[in-house]
């Protein structure tokens, strides 16, 4: 173990100048794009498109170099006190102070380059509304010490401020205990991957297909009119699209394959007393510490794949401030996760032994449904089909396929309302439960439109940290109970 | 599928249906005309005198100006009925509103949620005294609890109970 007096100025590890070069090439495209332009469209008889590339590339390299080395350069650290100190910046120089207690959390991160480099990236988010997020990028060692240093130094300073028996208390502190620990074994790798939802690789896939070709065929417009009619037979059967199609999908269900592997290789999920943390990653590592009490709300899902396989997904969303604007964001994400339940439960550790009443949405909510699904493509074929006698067939199929949703959306919308926790149930075709404390609601709203009141129904929006959930069409009486009873437990327990 | 539950006897809870809501000024409906006649007066009246001078499409600028008036009489019709409906109260542990004419929505902020309060006036509503008070929790995504149309010092006041209504309540 290296030591390192962290109170005084430090400099980033000489291997981050590499890093920081290749950080500011990012950099450098986004400022001097307008520079390659002017390479490109500049007409000139003495450069070839070969020179103008050279040209372009030592412009983008001189600056990203230029812009590393000083960034380097001027980069300081140093807890001074009871805060963190940090010196950055090219060209132009910031100082930052950020207050120990105001750090939330602490998370390294490890990219590709920096596996190869062998540095981490340290970042400090906090709870204040200005700072930015602040990164540091430090090698391995001194990036685990310095982390223990700025929590022992945090506690330190907090411990001070309460009287002697708290500290007394924290003397015969014990290292904390992981009461459970969660991994993906291969197995249960290849099901998360199986159970993704492959139609966004499909369209991603297929955007990328037609823009490269799109691309292709600007520039070689004649070249490519004969390049893709010799492949095209005269009379294509319906076969040959069948077995294009089919070869697409295969190849977007390879890469979510690929993708979810390499995200979720080597997972581990600890859960403590009062935080979790979450570690995978086999090109970009993500470490992550969440606090149980910044955890908002709690989603398991499962889409149609994974009911199949009887695994379910689940999201834990945390809630953030960044910049001005409060930033929420879903602090992890765990695919085809057998465990879902039993996390659920280790998180909210009172939800196992409490009594949940049930309240359902009234069949209203099935027609509501059904005339926002069906309604505009029924009117569009209908309106055709008075040129056509033909559309008004195409109609039926949409009006089937928009009544079974709207019926799986009524039978699957309700809500569990405890002491302390509620349940909002939701989802079409797949299921989606969504858990959260009612010491987290913020604000509530009774809404009720004119046809809600003819039909003496209401809806429910609870608005949360991170984002609103809706329990729509309860019984008005219901509604009004459910929401007297959240108000009392909000303004009793605070 | 009555809702219940053991420990607490729903009946005898604060019923949020038997608030008294108080209306905000008369001078508010004022407020609204204007505020109607500006958005949607102003699109009628150019796209009309257009339609005078454009030599094409003649008949498309006069239908727009036509639905534009159509929807500029219907909120003036409809003025006093969202006028009528919006109310405030303060009760011991939140401040509770309603507001709405399609969509009626009654929203409840307790006050050991709250995170801000300001005050703001309009070019309109200072024109007539009036302002509006907007409480700002920590709900992430938009702002829900904005009242218009009580006069200034009544905002102020508002602010400033509200405000030493939190000091003495922890804030979450």
């Amino acid at each position: 173990m290296i030591y390192i007096d962290f109170t005084q100025e430090n400099r980033l590890p000489l291997s981050a100048v590499f890093f920081l070069i290749i950080v500011s090439t990012k950099t450098a495209i986004k400022e001097l794009w307008g520079v390659l332009l002017a390479v490109f469209v500049f007409k000139s008889d003495s450069l070839n498109t070969f020179w103008k590339l050279v040209i372009a590339f030592l412009v983008f390299f001189l600056f990203a170099a230029i812009h590393g080395i000083l960034m380097y350069r001027n980069f300081r650290y140093a807890v001074k006190g009871d805060e963190l100190i940090v010196k950055k910046g090219a060209f132009r120089k910031t100082t930052l102070s950020i207050p120990l207690h105001k750090i939330q959390n602490i998370s390294n991160t490890q990219g590709f380059w920096q596996q190869v480099l062998g540095i981490t990236t340290l970042s400090v988010d906090t709870a204040g509304s200005s700072s930015n997020e602040l990164e540091i990028y430090l090698d391995v060692e001194t990036s685990d010490a310095f982390k223990k240093f700025l929590l022992q130094t945090k506690n330190e300073s907090l411990a001070s401020e309460l009287d002697e028996s708290e500290i007394k208390r924290d003397e015969t502190f014990q290292p904390q205990q992981v009461l459970k620990n969660y991994q993906y074994d291969t197995r249960q790798l290849l099901l998360a991957a199986i159970s993704r939802n492959h139609l966004r690789g499909t369209s991603i896939m297929l955007a990328l297909f037609f823009s490269f070709f799109n691309q292709l065929g600007d520039s070689y417009q004649r070249y490519l009119v004969e390049y893709t009619w010799s492949f095209v037979p005269k009379n294509a059967s319906i076969i040959y699209w069948l077995t294009i199609i089919i070869t697409i999908l295969l190849l977007s269900v390879l890469l979510n394959f690929v993708h979810t592997c390499l995200k979720y290789y080597d997972l581990n999920v600890n859960l403590y007393d009062d935080k979790i943390t979450y570690n995978a990653g086999l090109i970009k590592n993500i470490q992550q510490v969440i606090n149980l009490n910044k955890i908002q709300v709690i989603e398991q899902t499962a889409n149609i794949f994974e009911k199949m396989l009887k695994t379910s997904s689940l999201r834990v969303h945390q809630f953030l401030v960044l910049n001005e604007q409060a930033k929420t964001e879903v602090a992890f994400f765990l695919p085809g996760f057998l465990q879902s339940k039993e996390l659920t439960e280790g998180i909210y550790p009172e939800i196992a032994d409490e009594e949940f009443s049930e309240v359902h949405s009234k069949k209203n909510f099935f027609l509501r449904k059904l005339y926002s699904f069906a309604g505009v493509p029924t009117a569009i074929f209908v309106g055709l089909a008075f040129y056509d006698i033909r559309f008004a067939f195409l109609a039926i199929p949409v009006l089937a396929i928009a009544t079974f949703a709207a019926w799986f959306c009524y039978r699957k919308s309700r809500a569990e309302i405890g002491n302390k926790y509620i349940r909002v149930y939701a989802g079409a075709l797949g299921d989606k439960v969504s858990t959260l404390k009612i010491a987290n609601i913020q604000s509530i709203k009774f809404r009720q439109s004119v046809f809600q009141e003819r039909t003496q129904t209401a809806s429910l929006i609870i608005s949360t940290r991170w984002r609103s959930l809706n329990i729509p069409f309860l019984d008005e009486k219901t509604a009004r109970q459910v929401f007297d009873y959240l108000l009392f437990r909000l303004e009793c327990e605070g | 599928m009555d809702f219940s539950n053991k420990q607490i006897d729903i009946e005898q809870l604060p019923k949020t249906e038997q608030i008294s809501y108080t209306q905000v000024e008369e001078k508010y409906k004022k407020v609204l005309y204007g505020k109607y006649l500006l958005l949607l007066g102003i699109p009628t009246v150019i796209a009309t005198v257009v339609s005078f001078f454009a030599e094409e499409d003649r008949i498309v600028l006069l239908a727009v100006a036509f639905i534009f008036f159509a929807i500029l009489c219907m909120m003036l019709f409809l003025t006093g009925r969202i006028y009528e409906f919006i109310g405030y109260a303060v009760r011991e542990n939140d401040i509770c509103m309603r507001s709405g004419l399609f969509f009626k929505n009654y929203v409840v902020v307790p006050f050991n949620r709250i995170q801000h309060i300001t005050v703001e006036q309009g070019v309109l509503a200072r024109a007539f005294g009036l302002a509006s008070l907007k409480v700002y929790s920590a709900a992430g995504n938009y702002n829900d609890f904005v009242l218009n149309g009580i006069t200034k010092e009544r905002a102020d006041e508002m602010k400033q109970f509200i405000l030493e209504q939190i000091k003495t309540d922890d804030i979450h």
